[in-house]
Formats: structure tokens, sequence, C-alpha cells
């Protein structure tokens, strides 16, 4: 699942330089740190952000930068609290670029909470701005990303028919694009390229996609950002497992398995990758007949994807809990607003009804003496 | 098999009695047949408040083992405080399914027993799962005893909860509180499959085989609880796993594999259904809140404006009333002022004359007559036209019609105050009355000689009375 996180990761570096030059300097420094240091660059930005002389632009750039690091930082609330802030000052700046990119990031975090139709709903709309006369046609990085990204999104729902035209679209445009980020992203859009053919057992074709999704560093100018290659070396290296598994060739299968583990040792644990290997062994030990081993490695993987359900699901509550805290502030701002505006109209009514009043009361006096006179003579 | 007990312990219908008790009866084999009972009773029945209660928790139940997660949350999604007590204990135990978190109880429940019980046998559960309990049976026996007088239907799910933990944290200590749960339970399948996994867990497979085959392995295999299928395969597939049985291994492997990814689609979509009608319910809750603000602000403008129109139509009318008391005195004032001065320009013998037949002529009702003329009086006054307007002109200081108007006007004052029962004339009539053709021109002239409008006049005149 944090296969979606690296995408982001990659790509959508911003825009124009900040008109203030101290302020403009923070962020050009931030901007330069998103990918080296992503905690650095989170803390540079959050104090432009926290400066209230700042404007629009620069609120918006700080934001953009904070919704990018925390996502690389794997903070999905905070994503999703910068993320929805930076959005509504693009949609209130009318920058549908900016937009895009936001909804793009929303998309992939509200994905690896696993909230799949929300994901679908801010892919969709990045989708239909991508389609806006505001959008160049040569903005190809952006648009690969959000076809990769709508992609994943039919992937993870089980359609990989579907996940296959997003996976072509994106490929296309990023073929297209001079970006450098575009050469990393495509590997991305090509292995799971490979894993949706393999979910349709076309082996051959999942075969070609894994190896061009394969990364050669000696040829590539590109500097990848850290353990990337390795990751993604594993991730093709399962899509071969996965591919011999499919061939009857459990123990072939088991024999990469094993080796990723044995590279991935000393490396930070990660659930996408190493819950899919468990699984695969497990079916894979059930196919040689090892009952015992089978019960094993279905064992840890089970108890894996549990803690994996269970962290999920903790996100989910908070994100739950921190949509409630915003439903009540955002209830208590109407009710202020409302109160005040309730007030003054109240008070605003009050003053011409008085006033008029008053001046009735003093007309109905005069009316009565006149009208005493008049009955006197008539 | 699991046996229901009626929940609202209130003398029903006995057919619909049966009927409930017959649904409640299939609930864990035969979810399916359990909506069909529920739909029948909805159908042909005429059910009170507890009984739709009773009807749409078994029907949320019957969704959720049937693994319709998304049907059943949309029943739940109303806040606590709008739903039943034991429908709250079905919602927790499904969010708790799907590992959402609740939030605690409202007042409203603090002191509900099933809502007591069900949070004690929750809490044991967690001690349970996370080891935080040395010694389980004096809890467990706890349990037991308040099981024995609770609603078991209420308390089923969590109990069921505390009996695969119990079972598989220590199943030496909790032996003796999973037989007599199973006794309570008389029948429910679900107990004993889980009490099968503890038996080959502790390797008691002769018992394990025992019990695996008194379960009802057809109606197993058939049934819509997705949930009860996938346990009863998984505890062939435990059992496949210690015989050593390859091949009904690998059949009950495959078959729990597919069921899992089943389950885990359902949760997940589910979990995603809850997040939108979380959503919605914040989203809802702002824009009535919205709406309502609206609302008061609006009538508030309203009510405003209404009074303030009402106070300046009012402050109007006194006006125009000033104005017309204002006219009248002024007239009046005039009028006096006429009656002390008045010029002796005529020779004395034709103008005495003149003026005393005009003197009779002003006494009778003949101004009235809308023929009238300067050429008609003056042939009726035996003079000519010429000596009749100067004498008007010179004594009365006015025209020939503004003196006949003058004395119309009058005249209708005069029967206006002397005769009440004109004062609720119609004004045209009044106009007709007094010799005037058109009902606008005798408000005119009314106006002009009085200062104020017939209406007026007549008003003030009750006022006066009055």
């Amino acid at each position: 699942m944090k296969r979606f996180i690296l995408i982001t990761m990659l790509l959508f570096g911003f825009f124009g330089i900040a008109n203030e030059p101290a302020v403009a300097g923070i962020l050009d420094k931030a901007q330069k740190l998103m990918l080296q240091n992503p905690a650095e660059a989170f803390r540079l930005a959050k104090t432009v952000y926290d400066n209230k002389d700042v404007n629009h632009e620069q609120k918006l750039q700080s934001l953009f930068i904070l919704t990018n690091t925390s996502n690389m930082l794997q903070k999905p609330l905070e994503v999703i609290k910068f993320g929805n802030k930076a959005l509504e000052i693009a949609d209130y700046n009318g920058d549908a670029i900016t937009k895009i990119k936001i909804l793009g990031i929303l998309g992939n975090t509200y994905q690896s909470l696993q909230l799949n139709e929300k994901t679908r709903v801010y892919l969709d709309q990045a989708e239909v701005l991508l389609s806006s006369p505001k959008i160049s046609d040569s903005l190809y990085m952006i648009k690969g990303n959000i076809f990769y990204l709508k992609g994943m999104n039919y992937f993870y729902s089980l359609d990989s028919g579907i996940a296959l035209s997003y996976f072509n679209k994106a490929i296309n445009q990023y073929l297209q694009s001079k970006n450098p980020l575009a050469e990393i992203n495509i590997k991305l859009a090509y292995l799971n390229k490979g894993f949706a053919l393999i979910q349709q057992k076309q082996t051959k074709l999942a075969i070609e996609n894994l190896n061009l999704a394969s990364i050669n560093t000696m040829e590539s100018a590109n500097h990848y950002p850290p353990q990337y290659v390795e990751l993604q070396q594993a991730f093709i290296e399962l899509g071969k497992a996965k591919i011999l598994a499919l061939e009857n060739k459990p123990d072939l299968s088991n024999n990469i398995l094993f080796e990723i583990l044995k590279q991935r040792k000393n490396q930070a644990p990660r659930d996408d990758i190493e819950n899919e290997i468990y699984e695969l062994i497990s079916k894979n030990f059930l196919q040689l007949k090892d009952i015992e081993k089978h019960d094993y490695y279905e064992y840890i993987y089970k108890k894996r994807v549990a803690e994996s359900n269970s962290e999920s699901a903790k996100l989910v509550n908070q994100l739950i809990l921190q949509e409630g805290a915003d439903s009540t502030s955002e209830k208590l701002s109407i009710n202020k607003k409302y109160v005040f505006l309730i007030g003054l109209t109240v008070t605003f009514f009050s003053i011409i009804i008085i006033f008029i009043l008053f001046k009735t009361v003093k007309k109905e006096k005069i009316r009565r003496t006149l009208r005493k006179e008049a009955t006197k003579n008539i | 098999m699991f046996f229901f007990i009626c929940i609202f312990g209130k003398a029903i219908d006995p057919e619909k009695k049966q009927l409930f008790q017959k649904a409640g009866y299939d609930l864990p084999l035969m979810p399916d047949k359990t909506l069909e009972t529920l739909d029948y009773i909805e159908k042909n029945f005429v059910l009170d408040t507890d009984e739709k209660e009773k009807l749409d928790y078994l029907k949320i139940k019957s969704l959720f083992c049937q693994n319709n997660l998304n049907e059943a949350l949309k029943k739940i999604a109303d806040k606590d405080e709008n739903l039943s007590t034991n429908i709250v204990i079905l919602k927790r135990n499904i969010l708790g399914y799907l590992s959402i978190q609740t939030l605690s109880f409202t007042k409203k429940y603090e002191s509900n027993n099933d809502i007591i019980f069900s949070e004690q046998i929750k809490n044991l559960t967690d001690k349970v799962n996370q080891n935080k309990i040395k010694n389980i049976s004096g809890p467990l026996s706890a349990i037991l005893k308040k099981a024995t007088t609770c609603n078991l239907l209420l308390a089923r799910e969590n109990l069921l909860l505390l009996f695969e933990s119990a079972g598989l944290k220590d199943f030496k200590s909790s032996d003796y509180f999973l037989k007599e749960i199973q006794k309570l339970y008389n029948n429910d399948v679900e107990f004993q499959i889980f009490y099968g996994h503890f038996l080959i867990e502790n390797n008691k497979l002769d018992e394990a085989k025992a019990l695996i085959g008194s379960l009802p392995k057809e109606s197993l295999e058939q049934t819509a609880n997705i949930n009860l299928k996938y346990e009863y395969y998984d505890l062939l597939v435990d059992y496949y796993s210690k015989t050593g049985s390859y091949g009904n291994y690998k059949e009950y492997s495959d078959k729990t594999e597919s069921i899992l990814k089943l389950l885990d689609q359902a949760k997940f979509s589910a979990k995603n259904k809850w997040f939108n009608i979380v959503e919605n319910n914040y989203k809802d809750e702002e824009k009535s809140l919205l709406e309502s603000r609206k609302s008061i602000l609006f009538y508030i403008i309203a009510a405003g404006s209404i009074i303030i129109i009402l106070i300046l139509i009012r402050f109007l009318q006194i006006s125009t009333q000033i104005k017309e008391y204002r006219n009248f005195i002024s007239k009046i004032n005039i009028l006096k002022e006429k009656k002390t001065s008045q010029p002796q320009t005529i020779p004395e013998k034709t103008e005495s004359l003149l003026l005393e037949k005009l003197q009779n002529f002003e006494k009778s009702e003949d101004c009235i007559d809308p023929n009238i003329s300067l050429q008609n009086l003056a042939k009726k006054l035996e003079t000519n036209t010429k000596y009749l307007s100067e004498a008007i002109n010179t004594h009365k200081q006015k025209n020939f019609n503004a003196y006949i108007n003058e004395l119309r006007i009058n005249y209708i004052i005069n029967k206006l105050k002397e005769k009440s029962i004109y004062r609720s004339y119609k004004i045209k009539y009044l106009a007709e009355e007094s010799g005037f053709s058109t009902h606008s021109a005798f408000t005119a002239v009314f106006k002009s000689v009085t200062g104020m409008s017939p209406a007026s006049y007549i008003q003030l005149l009750k006022e006066k009375e009055v």
C-alpha cells in the first residue's frame, strides 16, 4: 500500500519564487530539502505558514510543502489537514494546477488509509480539472501522476482491467514529459501494470513490464531517492515470484521470496511488500504439501495483516475523530457568526423601531390635541 | 441450535410470537430465512414500537450475518440517542468488528443493565487479549453468573468474543466457563465451532472429531452466514492440519482463503461506507445548524420589517389625520373671520330684497337639485343673473358654483349631524343625496369646504358623540 506514497515523493515540485526575499529564501530552501530531508523542509515551511505577514501565494506554497512533506513522512492526518487548507486557497486563487497536485496527494493519502471511495472522489475531481481548458496539454507529468493514482485506485478495488487502461494512460503521459522525475515515475507505472497483468494471469506481458520497471542506475543520470532502487527491485522480484507460483513452480518462487526477505533484513520493515511475500510463501508451501510450514507462514502473514489493519484502523479512527473535532469547531464558528449577526440585526431593528415608535407617539399626541380642537368646532 | 428469547417480555399475538421465534432461531445458520420471515411479519402484522425495534434488531443482525455490512451500517447510521438500547449494543458490535472506535455511552444508557453487562464483557475481553489478567476463572465466573439472568440475545456477540479469547489464552481455567456458556446457548453452532478450535489447540483430537461429527455439515456448507461458514472451514483446516490429511487440508484451506477474501472485501467496503456515513452526518449536522440559524435570522428580519411597516403605516395615518384636522381648523377660522367682517357695497333696496330671497333659498333644500344653475336660480328669485352673481360674489365672497357646492356640503353635514343613520351610508349615496353627480366631485368639494375627507369627518362626528 505504501507504494503510493513513494510516487508523490517523487513529483509535484513547486512553482514560482516568493516576493518577500526572507520568506522566499526559506520557501526555496524548504523546497530544495523536500526530497533529501523532508522533516527539515516541513519545519521550514511551518515557520512560513505560521507567519501572519505572508501573502496568499506564500501561504499556498508553504501549505504545499507541508502537505508534500507530511506525505513523505507518512503522516496521513497531517496531509489531510494541510492538504484541505491548501485546496481551499488554491480554489480561492483559481490555481488549477496546484489544485490538481493537492487533489492527487489527498487521493493518495486516503488510498493509504484504505478509504477507496473517498480516494476516488478526489481523483475524479483532479481528472475533471485535467480536461479543463485551463490546463495546458504539455503538463504531461501532472496528468501522468493523476492517471497513475487512478490506476492504483482501481487496482486496489480489484478492477485490474480498468487499472491497466489508466496505467497505460499514465505511461503515455510520462513518455512525453521532459521532467526528470517522469523517468522514475514511469518505472512505478510499469511495475504496477506488471502486477495488474499478473492478476489477470497474463504472465508474458507481465514479465515484459516488470523488465521495463527495472532501473539501471549506471545508465540513468537521475538522482534517485534513498532506498528507492532497492525497493523497486524487490517489488520486481516479488512480481517474478508471483509469476512462478502461477506457473506451478512454488519452490523456485519461494527461493526468490526468501532472497528478497534476506536482502530486506537490514532495512526498515514495509508492510506492503513483506505481507505479500509471507502470503505467497505460505501458499507455495501449501502447493508443496508442507502443511507445517504453510501453517507457520500463514500465521505470520495473518498476524502481520492484522497488525497492519489495526494500524490503518487507528488512523481511520483518528481521522473520524479529527473530522468530528473539525465539525464541532465549524459548528461553533457558525454559531458564533450567527449569534453576532442575530445580535446585530436585533439591535438594528430595535433602534429603528424605538425611533419611529417615539416619533409616532409624539405625532399621536399632536393628533389628539388637534382632534379635540376640531371636535370643539364641528 | 441457538434458541430465541423474546427480548421484550410482552404478551403478543401467538402467531406473531411464533414467527419472531422462528426468525431468531434461523438467524445463525439461515440469516436469509430470518430476513424473509421478518419481511413477512412486517407486511402482515401490525407492530407496536417494541416489536418494530425487535424487528429492526433482527434485520440488522441478519444483514450482518450475511456479510451485507453496507446495508447493516445504513440502519445503524443514526446517533446513539435516536436508537434503541439493543440496536446501540449491536451497532457497537458491528463497528467493533470493523475495528472502528466508538465514543463512550451517553447518560441515557449509563444505567441500562444490558449496556452495563455488554461493557463488562467487553472490558474483560480486552484485558484477556492484552494479557492484563492473571487468573481469569474468577472474572469468568462473575460473567457467567450474570449471563444466566441477562438477555442472551443482546449479550451473544460480546460473549462470543470473550468465549474465543478466553479459550485461546487459558483453556484450562476457562473450560468450565466455555462449557456452561455452551449450555446457555444450547445448540448455537458458532460456540461449538469455537470450542472445537480449543479442543484441537489442546490436542484433544478425539473430542474435536466427535464435535465436528455432531455439527450440521450440510447446513454449514450452505449457510448464508459467511462468517460462520469461514469459522467452520477454519475449524476443519485446523483439524486436518493436526491429523496431517493433506487432501482435506488443501480443500478447506482454499475454501477459507476465498471466503476470507469476501469477508475482507466486505469489511474494506464497509469501512469506506462508515467513513462516508460519519462524514455525511457531520455535514448534515452543520447544514441543519446553518439552516436553523439562517431561519432564525430570517424570522427576526421579517418580524422587524413587519413591525416597522406597521408602525410606519400608523405614522402615515396619524400624519394624514393631523393634516386634515389642521385644514379643518384653519377653514373654521376663516369662516369665523368672514362672519365678523362683511362689506356693504350693493344698493340697499335691491340688495336687501335679493339677500332676503337668497336666505330663503338657503333655508330650503333646493340647492340639492342637480339641475340648478345661475340662470335657473335667477329666474326663481325673480332677478337677473348679473345681480344674482354680484350679490353672491359680494356677500358670500365666492362664485355661484362654490356657493351652491358649499350649500350642498352644509346640507349633508346637517344631515350627518342630525340623523346618525346618514353616517352609515356610503359616500356615493351621500354625494347623490347632496346633488353631486359624482362621488369624487363630492369628496373633493367636501374636503375643500371642511378641510377633511367625508370619511374622516364622519369618524370625528362618531368620536365626538362617544
